[in-house]
């Protein structure tokens, strides 16, 4: 069986204005060494697809670099990340021939709003799997871990195909050789318009853009140092956020303290697990 | 517009005249898609609204593809304009939002985990929360399931962080690894701890490591720099064990214990473990730095 990434194109806002350019955002770049680690153990090819853009090919060479196959963009003129419904239709369209495991990061193909693979499991009526730590293959098997709560993990077993989305967590950088870069550059990248059918989103926009607004307020936006505080001390106010606890102090005998702890911990639920 | 709306989850709203207001009991997202899809077949809804969960994106997201419905997520206030629902959303981890309007409808909105949706139709009569339990023999479910050992946990995605610092000496870590092995939780350090080599630099809390934000966290013979403090602020639950009273750690700290930082843990560990396990013996190593 195939392995499918879905990939997002993000302008590099560190890069120097001049230089500029559309790079995979993080998520991605996750789900992009899930996969690669993926294809250790499957002995299979492995896809790139995203619906972007004809700007995000930069973002799809830097795919191929780092361990792809093959890439294709099925453009769009938006960035195709408002419609999740018209986005999993488009991406139905270049997977749903084949059987295939699909890696997605926890964010990729859409604006963060992570519904994109679950609407395209629906579409195609495969099973979804999110928060994966790693997935191989042993034979016709597809062996996860998934993260099942904090500290814990699940193990899943799928024969078939299987969408999955890959947990926040760091990966090892990956780092393409010279001669990798150099093949991706010249590779071919398949692109192709987005096959929507009959019952998929008309052609106009459902949904319009109105405008920007201000983002939520942080309380480190707001805070503001106490005006009489020495300039060590104001500059500890401003670091820690304007968190400041007065718990009483408890000193006295290690044994009586620690008894003490003990039942808070446990009254409070953390020896419950 | 009197619109008809329906809300999936957990209802937290329930006086702000839903339509309709269902909980589903599921342990397949495809499932109980299908069940929610038969619902929606059944009456007709302006909108389906939906909290912020794993399952709730799963179930809204298949729906959405299924019925190719239009879906916004992290929604955090919406309202009824004109026929159309208008939505502001979070965009960019909450560092900005836009507005949108939904002119399409039914529409399916998943709301921001802080979301104040301004209840799209008027306050009316609460609605009985029907709980629909679905149950599929053909479920993905796990093969088996497992506790992350201490050394397993990577510090941001763990619940509980017991963090060692220079007051607790290398031996201390024992007793740190210890307190966290019975709390499920994960191994912090300070700067100090880390440039001596008791802890590995993954372990590192504060502005040159990881900015942690764990339900509970025990600083363990830390004085408190304002650069750890820095990486530990968010903390729900802070307890600190340190035998200055004046360390800076406590004035972040909830619970505050002044003394010898390795007595008290050393005493923690017995007395949690024959709380937690009481038939249960400690490692060898383990009882040893207790003892």
């Amino acid at each position: 069986m195939k392995g499918v990434v879905l990939l997002r194109g993000v302008l590099d806002r560190e890069a120097q204005p001049a230089k500029r350019r559309v790079v995979l955002d993080g998520p991605s770049v996750v789900a992009l060494g899930q996969a690669v680690e993926w294809r250790r153990t499957a002995h299979t090819s492995l896809t790139g697809v995203a619906v972007g853009p004809q700007s995000w090919e930069t973002a799809l060479r830097d795919a191929l670099a780092l361990g792809l196959d093959t890439a294709d963009l099925v453009v769009t003129d938006d960035e195709g990340e408002v419609e999740v419904a018209r986005t999993a239709a488009a991406l139905a369209g270049v997977i749903g021939l084949d059987p295939q495991i699909v890696f997605a990061g926890s964010a990729a193909s859409d604006s963060g709003s992570g519904t994109v693979p679950a609407a395209l499991a629906g579409i195609l009526d495969w099973p979804l799997l999110t928060n994966v730590v790693w997935a191989r293959q042993m034979d016709d098997v597809l062996q996860v871990e998934t993260i099942g709560g904090p500290g814990r993990r699940r193990a899943y077993e799928i024969r078939g195909p299987c969408v999955m989305t890959a947990a926040r967590l760091a990966l090892p950088p990956l780092y393409p050789p010279l001669a990798r870069r150099l093949a991706a550059a010249r590779a071919q990248i398949g692109h192709s318009e987005p096959d929507f059918d009959e019952a998929g989103p008309p052609s106009r926009p459902r949904i319009q853009f109105l405008g920007y607004g201000p983002g939520r307020p942080r309380t480190r936006y707001l805070l503001k140092p106490t005006a009489a505080a020495k300039p060590g001390d104001r500059l500890s106010q401003l670091m820690s956020g304007g968190a400041h606890r007065s718990a009483s102090k408890l000193d006295g005998d290690p044994g009586d303290l620690a008894r003490q702890l003990a039942t808070l911990l446990e009254d409070s639920g953390f020896l419950a697990s | 517009m009197a619109a008809h709306v329906a809300y999936l989850g957990t209802p937290s709203w329930q006086d702000r005249g839903w339509g309709a207001a269902w909980e589903i009991d599921a342990e397949d997202g495809r499932a109980a898609a299908f069940a929610v899809s038969g619902l929606l077949e059944r009456s007709s809804y302006a909108a389906i609204l939906s909290g912020d969960s794993p399952m709730c994106r799963e179930v809204l997201g298949r729906l959405a593809g299924r019925l190719r419905l239009p879906l916004t997520a992290r929604v955090l206030s919406a309202r009824f304009d004109d026929d159309c629902l208008e939505v502001v959303r979070a965009e960019e981890e909450g560092r900005r939002s836009a507005k949108y309007r939904l002119a399409t409808l039914p529409a399916v909105v998943v709301c921001d985990s802080d979301a104040s949706c301004a209840p799209p139709v008027a306050r009316g009569k609460a609605v009985d929360i029907d709980t629909i339990v679905v149950r599929c023999p053909n479920a993905v479910r796990p093969v088996s399931e497992r506790a992350l050992g201490p050394s397993e946990i990577a510090l941001d995605e763990a619940d509980v962080v017991v963090a060692g610092g220079r007051g607790i000496g290398q031996e201390g870590f024992r007793l740190v690894e210890a307190l966290a092995g019975i709390l499920h939780g994960a191994v912090g350090a300070s700067r100090v701890a880390v440039d001596l080599g008791w802890a590995p630099r993954s372990a590192q809390v504060g502005m040159t490591g990881q900015t942690v934000h764990p339900r509970l966290y025990i600083a363990c013979g830390i004085s408190g720099a304002i650069h750890h403090a820095f990486g530990m602020r968010d903390s729900d639950f802070v307890v600190a064990i340190n035998n200055d009273p004046a360390a800076p750690i406590f004035k972040f700290a909830d619970a505050a214990i002044v003394g010898d930082a390795a007595a008290v843990l050393a005493a923690l560990v017995e007395a949690l473990a024959a709380r937690s396990r009481p038939d249960a013996v400690l490692p060898r190593d383990v009882a040893r730095a207790v003892a």
